[in-house]
């Protein structure tokens, strides 16, 4: 565990010309040699240290990507180890697959500021930093942390959970029975199991599939326009888009789901979300908009709040000026072309946030918004993680090991063994199952026993 | 007053289940041993149920006696009944049980106690434990003996504490408060003040246990008889099979009713576990009848079993039956079951509320971290069972000798022993509740069964000196049949013969098309080493033991092989060892609530302090990175 092969990024996940991937541990060389071929699928030697090398990424016998790879053999490395680093085409989804090729290969994903951890821990970091290893730690920690619920919709955490709370209570109906025989039988339990397993399996391989789009990959920064409606919200994303994607009439509350689109602007990668206006409202659908759109609020890296200069503030926009504090958020002050009822400063002293004129309809202050949302993002006031990557795969390797622990429950089903062999694997599914929520396991099962079955003496 | 009376290298107190095996440890080691009890006649009492084993409980039992211990020859000795629970499952949850003759188990242990050199037994209530300050540090102590209520000072090197549920004890039965130990016995109310003084942190804790009723007063033809097995499998490894094959007794089953449980609801207010003049934590495990009535409303019955408490008393305990119910209610529930309509109650049942301490001031060897010199064990460090308490002190008893004779401390880790994970589990989680030790525990069961409990610690027994060369040979011999049996399995191989094949779709299995190893054909689910024996022409004829742990090793091989894969893993956290002077507030990056926890449990590795609820990963690769710069520190 502690001297295992490491992988990672070593460069930001971002719409860049050339991201590197960097493996590091004493079977890095190995583990690169078994993907990094020449184009003919042949051997490439990369074993001599501080060379270059040409070659492709391989994956399931075919070329992914064409490669530069350097290796650097302890300890002439950064972590003092073993390294190969592949410089690929930059890409987030391109460096996820990459960093899935190698975990595929062998190399586990490495936790939160482990590549620093193991530069100290093999003194090619000085002593006195040992601190700031440790803030790296803590902070690269807590960002993971975050990152991964953020990015877990509600939904996949729900059934997550609920797999987790059926395996547990048939582990501990086995270990009841396993531990007070005599007051508790499990006879006929298997098939019971063997459904509860095989139901859980099918949802957990959908779920397998369906993190493999890698849509959520090719977002980047979560942007989330908020806005009375018929504040020109749409409009707005329009002009972004340079499409008609939203449809833009004047009936107010024509935006009745989240609809998302994804620009890049002067080199930042955005996912603009429009959403429904905010208002009271009777209209049923309207009003499932309307708390998506507060939701998709709670998960953007950025909230853009467009204000219809023409009319008052209501109620609505105090809501979502208190959605908006302590969040990075721009105000725009539509409709500057109209008669303004609202002043720009009085606006800003309430939001605390910058806010720009425009005039969505004439195309005005689009430019001081791009500058803004750009200068925002090289000052790094919001950014766009690679744990964002490192997340994506570690839940879907997670999810993979639950489905492989499952699947090992129903061959030893099959097989007949004894109710006991089931439990290791359950408990081993749980466990994975677990970290995608970020939960530990420790006393679970005891009190899930304790909680449901009538034991002892 | 008080007077110097003598001195000894190590003091006992108590002599329980734990005192007991702690004592014959200490002497057998050739220290000269004294051991405190308050009585006695009372030498490893069994207050409760007349039982050793069961789940779990009999892996301890047999790692205990695979060390060195004494309980398993005794119950061998006294049994009267006995049972492998588990057998249709697999053969890590397999557990061996026996009814004890109660009178004749204290009586065994009484009397291997008093004939073991080195070791004195003395009647008398220990009121204080004797410390010295260390170097003028203010927080870390030394233990230099006890004093006894009558002033009596007794030098010691080392103690261990195993005051069982003695300490300021108080038995209720309803709103009747008695202050004593068990079964009327005298409880020790001066030691808690003593141990809170010395800064120990100290938890009140209850248990209970049910009626003790005339079995002429039972009408036995309502009842479902439980049969003990034929042959009996004996718990300790040294014992002759052919000794333990006697005449059982039998057990009995009955249930409860609606009408028991309404008896119960409609006094619920009168239970001190329901209204609130009890204050200690019961256990979860171990719940009364009130309470499996009250949590388990759907459940219209539960099982009681009527065990004899010895071939030479009338008394039945009932188990599952516990209550602290005033005893008219006792007397119209016990009434209100089929065939005890005429029942009489010889000994009410009753709950009790005892003192013991947060175990986490202890180390991995069962010593205070702040007091050198003085171990615990049993239920004073919050487990509950006679045979948790036996292996905690037959193993605080050998660390305690280990330290005076200058030795390694013996620990066994997760992965080793049930002992391991049981002691890991009350030095490092903080635990609310009397601990019992479960199969679920144990991360690597399949690992740890009981049938091999010899092969994992009869070594660490002998080199500590507690198995005898005798003894260990035994197991030395055992482990090579097996090595070789396995060996030659995986290397017979077999041709797809007519009498093969045939012999094989006789007992449901596919016949073979090209040859394959012996160990295969075990491997398949509908076969098993005893079923192939016919057509294994050149098998050896071998002991019951070593056929049983040959069909295990081959027919488990490939869950084996993973446990131990994830032995690997555990092992390397468990080996960083963390500096025992380190202090946690120094380490700013660490979480306020990993720093606090680990301040106070004081973990002695990594894998520990990775265990402690609380610590998370992160905290961890901050500890790991500190630990490493705090070595280039000191080196310098």
């Amino acid at each position: 565990m502690i001297n295992d092969t490491i992988c990672a990024l070593a460069t930001a996940a971002a719409e860049s010309g050339i991201g590197i991937i960097r493996i590091s541990g004493s079977e890095a060389v190995n583990i690169a040699s078994k993907f990094i071929k020449s184009k003919s699928g042949k051997s490439v030697d990369i074993s001599k240290t501080h060379r270059i090398k040409y070659g492709f990424v391989f994956s399931n016998g075919e070329p992914l990507d064409e490669v530069l790879v350097m290796t650097m053999l302890a300890p002439k490395s950064f972590t003092g180890e073993n390294t190969v680093e592949i410089d690929c085409h930059g890409g987030v989804l391109m460096m996820q697959k990459i960093l899935e090729v190698a975990v595929n290969n062998g190399a586990r994903l490495a936790e939160p500021g482990e590549f620093t951890k193991r530069a100290f821990l093999n003194g090619r970091i000085d002593l006195s930093e040992a601190e700031a290893v440790g803030d790296i730690i803590n902070s690269e920690n807590d960002f993971a942390l975050k990152a991964s619920i953020n990015q877990l919709r509600g939904s996949v955490s729900d059934k997550i959970k609920k797999f987790r709370s059926m395996i547990l209570e048939d582990d501990a109906f086995i270990e009841a029975a396993l531990d007070d025989p005599e007051h508790i039988s499990i006879d006929g339990f298997k098939s019971v199991l063997e459904k509860h397993v095989l139901d859980i399996i099918s949802e957990v391989e959908y779920l397998i599939a369906s993190s493999d789009d890698g849509k959520r990959l090719k977002e980047g920064i979560r942007t989330v326009i908020l806005g009375k409606p018929n504040a020109g919200k749409s409009s707005l994303l329009n002009i972004l888009v340079g499409s008609e994607r939203a449809i833009v009439t004047d009936i107010a509350g024509t935006t009745r789901d989240t609809l998302e689109e994804h620009i890049n602007l002067k080199g930042v990668s955005l996912t603009i979300v429009d959403t429904a206006g905010i208002r009271e409202t009777d209209d049923t659908v309207e009003k499932i908009g309307v708390e998506r759109a507060l939701g998709a609020a709670d998960n953007a890296d950025l909230i853009i709040y467009v204000v219809d200069s023409s009319i008052p503030l209501e109620d609505s926009d105090y809501k979502i000026i208190s959605k908006i504090q302590d969040r990075n958020a721009i105000v725009l002050l539509n409709k500057s072309d109209l008669n303004q009822v609202i002043v720009q400063s009085e606006l800003e002293t309430l939001t605390h946030k910058a806010v720009i004129p425009i005039s969505a309809k004439n195309n005005y202050g689009i430019d001081k918004l791009e500058t803004e949302i750009t200068s925002m993002f090289f000052s790094s006031k919001i950014n766009f993680n690679d744990q964002v990557v490192i997340t994506n795969l570690r839940h879907k390797n997670c999810l993979i090991n639950a489905n492989n622990a499952l699947h090992e429950v129903i061959n030893s089903i099959k097989l007949d063994m004894p109710e006991d062999f089931f439990t290791i694997d359950l408990m081993h599914a749980y466990e994975e199952l677990g970290y995608i929520l970020g939960e530990e396991v420790s006393e679970d099962l005891i009190n899930e026993i304790f909680s449901k079955f009538c034991m002892g003496k | 007053m008080s007077f110097v009376e003598e001195s000894y290298d190590i003091a006992i107190v108590g002599a329980g289940h734990a005192g007991c095996e702690a004592a014959l440890a200490c002497a057998r080691l050739g220290l000269e041993t004294i051991i405190f009890t308050v009585s006695v006649d009372s030498i490893a009492l069994m207050p409760c149920n007349p039982n050793i084993g069961g789940s779990s409980k009999g892996h301890l039992v047999r790692e205990l006696d695979a060390l060195g211990g004494e309980m398993g020859k005794n119950i061998d000795k006294t049994f009267i009944q006995s049972k492998m629970l588990n057998k249709s499952k697999g053969p890590a949850v397999h557990s061996l049980r026996a009814q004890a003759d109660k009178q004749s188990y204290t009586r065994e242990m009484r009397r291997t106690l008093e004939n073991q050199p080195h070791l004195t037994i003395r009647q008398a209530e220990v009121s204080e434990i004797l410390t010295d300050t260390v170097d003028g540090n203010p927080v870390s102590k030394k233990i230099t003996g006890v004093k006894t209520t009558s002033g009596a000072i007794y030098h010691a090197r080392a103690v261990v504490l195993c005051t069982g549920v003695y300490l300021n004890s108080r038995c209720l039965t309803g709103d009747l408060i008695e202050y004593t130990g068990p079964n009327g016995l005298r409880s020790a109310t001066h030691l808690t003040d003593s141990l809170i003084n010395n800064n120990v942190r100290m938890f009140r804790f209850k248990t209970g246990t049910p009626a003790r009723v005339d079995k002429r007063s039972l009408d036995f033809s309502k009842f479902e008889v439980q049969k003990g097995d034929v042959p009996v499998i004996p718990f300790s490894f040294s014992t002759e099979f052919e000794s333990v094959q006697k005449e059982q007794v039998d057990c009995w089953l009955v249930y409860t009713n609606e009408n028991t449980h309404n008896i119960i609801r409609s006094n619920i207010d009168r239970s001190p576990m329901f209204n609130g003049s009890i204050e200690g934590v019961g256990p979860r495990y171990c719940p009364s009848i009130e309470d499996k009535v009250m949590k388990f409303p759907d459940k219209d019955r539960h099982q009681i079993f009527i065990e004899p408490e010895g071939l030479y008393t009338n008394e039945m305990y009932l188990s599952g039956m516990s209550s602290s119910m005033p005893e008219d209610v006792q007397y119209e529930m016990y009434h209100s079951m089929e065939g005890f309509e005429n029942v009489h109650i010889v000994r009410n049942a009753y709950a009790i509320e005892y003192d013991c301490i947060d175990a986490t001031q202890l180390k991995s060897n069962l010593e205070f971290i702040n007091i050198e010199g003085l171990f615990a064990a049993g239920q004073f460090n919050g487990s509950s069972g006679y045979e948790e308490a036996a292996v905690q002190g037959l193993m605080a008893g050998i660390n305690a000798a280990m330290k005076l004779q200058g030795r390694e401390p013996v620990i066994l880790d997760r992965s080793q022993a049930y002992i391991g994970v049981l002691i890991d589990d009350l030095v490092t989680k903080e635990n609310f509740e009397p601990y019992r030790m479960m199969t679920s525990r144990s991360e690597y069961r399949l690992l740890l069964r009981q049938d091999n409990s010899d092969i994992r610690l009869r070594e660490i027994g002998h080199d500590i000196g507690l198995v005898s060369d005798e003894e260990y040979e035994a197991t030395c011999n055992k482990i090579e049949m097996i090595n070789k049996e396995v060996e030659r399995l995986k290397n017979t191989f077999i041709g797809n013969s007519p009498q093969v094949n045939e012999f094989l779709i006789q007992h449901g299995s596919n016949p073979l098309n090209s040859g394959v190893s012996l160990a295969e054909l075990i491997k398949r689910p509908e076969l098993s080493y005893e079923d192939i024996k016919d057509i294994d022409k050149d098998r050896p004829d071998l002991p019951y033991v070593v056929r049983e742990e040959v069909g295990i090793e081959i027919k488990y091989e490939g869950y084996i092989k993973r446990q131990l894969i994830q032995v690997e893993a555990f092992k390397k956290l468990e080996h960083k060892k963390i500096p025992s002077d380190i202090d946690y507030n120094n380490i700013s990056n660490l979480r306020l609530e990993a720093r606090q926890k680990l301040s106070k449990i004081k973990p002695e590795n990594v894998g520990m302090a990775s265990r402690i609820s609380g610590v998370s990963p992160a905290d961890i690769s901050v500890l790991l990175v500190y630990i490493e710069s705090y070595k280039h520190r000191s080196e310098k």
